[in-house]
């Protein structure tokens, strides 16, 4: 059974009699378990299509089914408890919260949630532990270095036990050694079960992926 | 639609089951997803439920609170004395000099359980003082044209200090015994004492040149303290 099912979407930009067609007819499935990477050129539709499989961005055309839910038919309060109960989002430039410590950083997705403190601490310090973070829990932002940083933002995006990951460039900010790094701890996340989509234009992070969406000018340009 | 494998992404065909590549089982992948995904749809799904607890909410709290608020202030003392609002117009504004206008004291006559007044002298005199003989019960009426040129009826008693005359200056009504002070037009109190008993007001209607008074009132009026 697919997880996700995208069928047909299209997304126009534009106002003042400009139209630009960002994402122009695509239509694939995405298993529960899959690594998906979104390989294309800035301005070929891949971060619209993450943000529409997110539930942040209306198709201008088509559906987009989560786990068979109609995600643009729910209401706005529905669609909201859809992105907290399925999506974890991680992007390029983390956005950590610069006056909170690590840990509160990753507790901020708790604030929706009905879990006591003490579960939300220790789940949350569990979480730091898989992506090698536990040990400074207590750092601000400012102290930790861009690797680490996109970790703690990882952390924060798995802490709801989301079933789906969507990835906008995560290493997009790092140097090769340090991108290495974050992309074998998404292969990790992989083999446990995650299911992951990234979206990247870097071709040496496709090697972590079970398979490559190739987008160029709003549509997928090859399936690998 | 095609299915990849979801650990290498092969492709494998619709009734596989496992991936020709490496090995992974599909339905295993499919097994986990079931279960990490439980309970997630009926929650988003039942978000409709926290909109109903909304307009629960707004049932039960806000509507009752905003009737509440609504009965309070609905019981309030009226602002205006709603007889007077009611009261006919018979003259153009009228304007009283600052010297005191005393009572000029009328007959009247009763019929069909009404207190004729004729309209012409009342406008004549602006203020007149008459009484309702209600079997061996005298009760003290006033009737004057005011400011803004209504008739207005009332019972001539200032109950605290038991007053039957007034007089009118300017823009006042005044008691002749305790000098309290209320607005012609509306009877409001300015000053005194007794400003919580204006001539309490009766109604009355015009017809042709009478101004007539429903006994009634006049029978049940009872003193204020």
């Amino acid at each position: 059974m697919a997880l996700i099912e995208i069928e047909n979407i299209e997304k126009h930009y534009g106002k003042n009699g400009t139209n630009v067609k960002a994402v122009s007819g695509i239509s694939t499935e995405i298993t529960f378990g899959e690594f998906i990477a979104v390989l294309g050129h800035s301005g070929s539709g891949k971060s619209t299509l993450l943000t529409m499989i997110g539930g942040l961005n209306h198709p201008t055309r088509g559906n987009i089914r989560v786990d068979d839910l109609d995600i643009y038919a729910l209401n706005p309060e529905q669609r909201a408890d859809f992105r907290k109960e399925y999506i974890g989002f991680v992007f390029q430039a983390f956005y950590l919260i610069p006056y909170l410590t690590v840990l509160e950083n990753v507790l901020i997705p708790f604030a929706i949630s009905d879990l006591s403190a003490a579960k939300r601490n220790s789940r949350a310090m569990q979480i730091l532990e898989k992506v090698g973070m536990a040990d400074k829990a207590d750092r601000l932002p400012d102290e930790l270095s861009g690797g680490e940083q996109e970790r703690v933002a990882i952390a924060r995006a798995l802490v709801n036990e989301p079933p789906i990951i969507l990835a906008d460039e995560p290493t997009g900010n790092l140097d090769s050694v340090t991108s290495a790094g974050i992309m074998q701890l998404f292969a990790d996340l992989h083999r446990e079960g995650q299911t992951i989509i990234m979206v990247t234009h870097n071709q040496e992070n496709l090697k972590y992926a079970s398979r490559t969406i190739s987008m160029k000018d709003g549509r997928i340009d090859q399936l690998n | 639609m095609a299915k990849y494998c979801t650990q290498c992404g092969t492709q494998i065909e619709e009734s596989g089951k496992f991936c020709v590549e490496c090995g992974t089982p599909v339905e295993q992948s499919a097994a986990v997803g079931q279960s990490v995904l439980s309970g997630k749809r009926e929650r988003v799904l039942g978000s409709n439920k926290s909109k109903s607890n909304v307009s629960l909410f707004i049932a039960v709290i806000i509507v009752p609170l905003a009737l509440g608020i609504l009965i309070f202030f609905e019981n309030l003392p009226a602002l205006s004395n709603p007889i007077i609002d009611e009261q006919p117009l018979v003259a153009e504004s009228v304007t009283y000099p600052p010297v005191p206008r005393q009572m000029k004291t009328i007959e009247t006559r009763v019929r069909e359980n009404k207190i004729i007044l004729p309209l012409d002298v009342v406008l004549q005199k602006k203020f007149v003082a008459f009484e309702f003989n209600n079997n061996g019960r005298v009760i003290p009426l006033l009737a004057y044209v005011s400011g803004e040129g209504k008739v207005i009826t009332a019972i001539s008693m200032c109950e605290p200090c038991n007053s039957t005359r007034f007089h009118i200056k300017g823009e006042q009504l005044v008691c002749n015994s305790c000098g309290t002070t209320w607005e012609l037009n509306s009877l409001d109190g300015l000053s005194g004492a007794c400003q919580g008993y204006p001539p309490d007001a009766i109604p009355s209607i015009v017809v042709g040149n009478e101004i007539q008074i429903e006994i009634a009132p006049v029978i049940n009026w009872k003193p204020r303290v």
